[in-house]
């Protein structure tokens, strides 16, 4: 008995010591990283240099950007300044794709839109141009006015499937051409603009270049990758003219960089806010959340978008319309298709 | 602040598999034998553990979580040699070690070859085998919560060297084997997405670009000549230091059941 009992001890021990190691919720294989501030803010630093897309484009001094800020930072600061210093920080490569979110604070660049004229009043909007009877297509509020059908969407990340888009396009039938107001509209899911556009198109087309990192270099760039687009049904070939303003950004900038370049299509507005490169994230040592750009989206025509897309024709809304409830740009946009 | 977000697919290109198995064969080839009476085996078995995964790309923050698998085996050992092909399967479920919900889901398979000889003499109760063997590991990782770019992979093949260590206890029929053994890489090709997409590219190198120890600690008791069950901890540690650095560390008690023909 004592024999057999001995004979199973390894057994056992393997078996316990086995058992042990799979049941803890840390590895102790591989070292946990510094997350002092020192650390993260090195880390931030790193990941930005190595990965951020528009170094070059905006001609920004990153290693200045280090040696500025680096100094304030110190171990004994508080989680709240050293969030301020390094959002400080990521404001100056100026895009709204690069954010810093913790458990106490989100910071995003929003100097793309902040500092000029929305040239936009949803308000106004809903109260003079979507008035009864208002459609909505899903996403896509409708209404038509003066023979000429309006459709506004308020954000491509609001999920528009293919029986909305039938239906928008059915409600054109017998109307005179399209509005699509794409204002304030911050982007979004890029399958949701590829799902409209396609009603636009009769032969395949490319939606826009992407270029993607390669390497650590600020210029490390892939060749640039094209996206394709089939159409799908009946292309709409009828006079459209999509409303843009600095609030139009990301996957609405994309939509607008492709929408300009069908020949039926006219851009009306202000110019959008830019945002032409994909989002990424990455999980800093202590929890803290970096969004930087990863990669360059270029227009069809190969040119970055990254500053935004320019309308065919500058349309404002002043204050005084603005506060009568008109909207100059809507209005002009209706009296344009009229004039095609 | 809403943001574009596009879908990405990785898939798995099985053509990368063929140099190892090419590898593998030619290896098999050229091992010379001597006139003693081969020994056919194979085996299977279950996997249950932990596994650990850093992937710098995403984070320096480790993502830990239980994992579950399984192992198949067939080998054929001589007088003082020994051949053996392994293919093993680990899914694993991790989590971001502080930050709950933060997950990732791994698929990881491994194919390798192992030829062992004998060094010391097999009638002792301790012996030391020595060889060499190559192998692939695939990883195919899908974060959640990530913007974009929540897909990640590598494929490793490798060329190591092995040491086996192993005392015998014999008790009439029945046998008692403590074993360890190690496999250590000396060439390695990895493929992995290239800093910022999926595409995949292509490096090669040695100790310095993969660095890797697979440990086997395995106790096997035999039954009636044919039969064999064994109990084992597996240890595996992979790390290679490139733009997209990832460390994982595999930890798995490993129960199989093995017939010898």
């Amino acid at each position: 008995m004592q024999r057999s009992v001995k004979n199973t001890m390894p057994l056992v021990f393997v078996l316990l010591v086995g058992i042990g190691i799979s049941a803890c919720k840390k590895n102790v294989f591989i070292a946990h990283p510094s997350s002092n501030p020192e650390a993260i803010f090195n880390e931030v630093w790193n990941v930005m240099d190595q990965r951020y897309s528009f170094f070059v484009l905006k001609n920004v001094d990153w290693k200045a950007q280090y040696d500025s800020f680096h100094q304030v930072v110190n171990d004994q600061m508080s989680e709240e300044d050293l969030f301020k210093t390094i959002s400080e920080m990521l404001k100056t490569v100026h895009d709204g794709h690069v954010s810093l979110i913790s458990g106490f604070d989100t910071s995003v660049y929003t100097g793309f839109y902040i500092p000029y004229s929305r040239n936009f009043n949803l308000i106004n909007v809903y109260d003079f141009y979507l008035t009864k009877p208002i459609k909505h297509y899903g996403p896509i509020a409708f209404n038509i006015i003066d023979s000429v059908g309006y459709a506004y969407y308020h954000s491509f990340n609001d999920m528009l499937n293919e029986s909305d888009v039938d239906s928008l396009v059915n409600a054109l039938q017998g109307l005179k051409g399209l509005v699509l107001d794409v204002r304030a509209n911050f982007g979004g899911n890029s399958e949701n603009v590829d799902r409209l556009c396609r009603r636009f198109i009769d032969q395949e087309l490319v939606v826009y270049y992407e270029k993607s990192k390669t390497g650590t270099g600020h210029n490390d760039f892939s060749e640039p990758h094209p996206h394709h687009l089939k159409p799908q049904g009946m292309a709409y070939k009828m006079p459209i003219v999509v409303l843009t303003n600095r609030t139009c950004y990301s996957a609405c900038n994309d939509f607008a960089a492709f929408m300009s370049t069908l020949p039926n299509v006219t851009i009306l507005g202000d110019q959008t806010g830019g945002g032409g490169g994909l989002p990424f994230e990455y999980i800093l040592a202590n929890g803290w959340r970096l969004g930087y750009t990863g990669s360059i989206t270029l227009s069809p025509s190969l040119e970055p978008i990254e500053q935004g897309v320019y309308p065919d024709n500058f349309v404002y809304i002043d204050p005084i319309d603005e506060i009568q409830g008109i909207d100059p740009i809507i209005d002009s946009a209706v009296h344009l298709i009229h004039r095609l | 602040m809403r943001i574009k977000t596009r879908q990405t697919q990785i898939y798995l290109n099985l053509c990368r598999l063929l140099p190892t198995a090419l590898f593998i064969s030619l290896t098999l080839g050229v091992v010379a034998q001597k006139s003693t009476k081969p020994q056919f085996y194979a085996s299977a078995g279950f996997l249950a553990g932990n596994v650990s995964t850093r992937d710098g790309y995403f984070s320096a923050i480790p993502f830990t979580g239980p994992a579950y698998g399984a192992v198949a085996t067939v080998g054929m050992s001589q007088r003082r040699s020994s051949h053996e092909i392994s293919f093993r399967f680990i899914s694993s479920h991790t989590e971001a070690e502080t930050m709950e919900g933060q997950t990732m889901d791994q698929f990881y398979f491994k194919g390798s070859y192992t030829f062992l000889y004998l060094v010391t003499d097999p009638a002792k109760s301790f012996k030391f085998s020595a060889g060499a063997g190559a192998d692939f590991q695939d990883a195919n990782r899908a974060y959640n919560k990530f913007i974009n770019n929540h897909l990640s992979y590598e494929f490793i093949a490798s060329a190591n060297i092995a040491a086996l260590v192993s005392y015998d206890i014999q008790k009439g029929p029945n046998k008692l084997i403590i074993s360890d053994q190690v496999h250590i890489p000396f060439l390695s090709a990895l493929k992995q997405p290239l800093l910022g997409g999926t595409d995949g590219q292509w490096q090669t190198g040695s100790w310095a670009l993969v660095q890797y120890v697979s440990n086997e600690l395995k106790i096997e008791k035999g039954f009636g000549g044919h039969h064999q069950v064994g109990l084992g901890y597996l240890l595996n540690y992979y790390a290679f230091q490139t733009d997209r650095e990832v460390t994982e560390v595999q930890q798995l008690i490993e129960v199989k059941y093995a017939y010898h023909f």
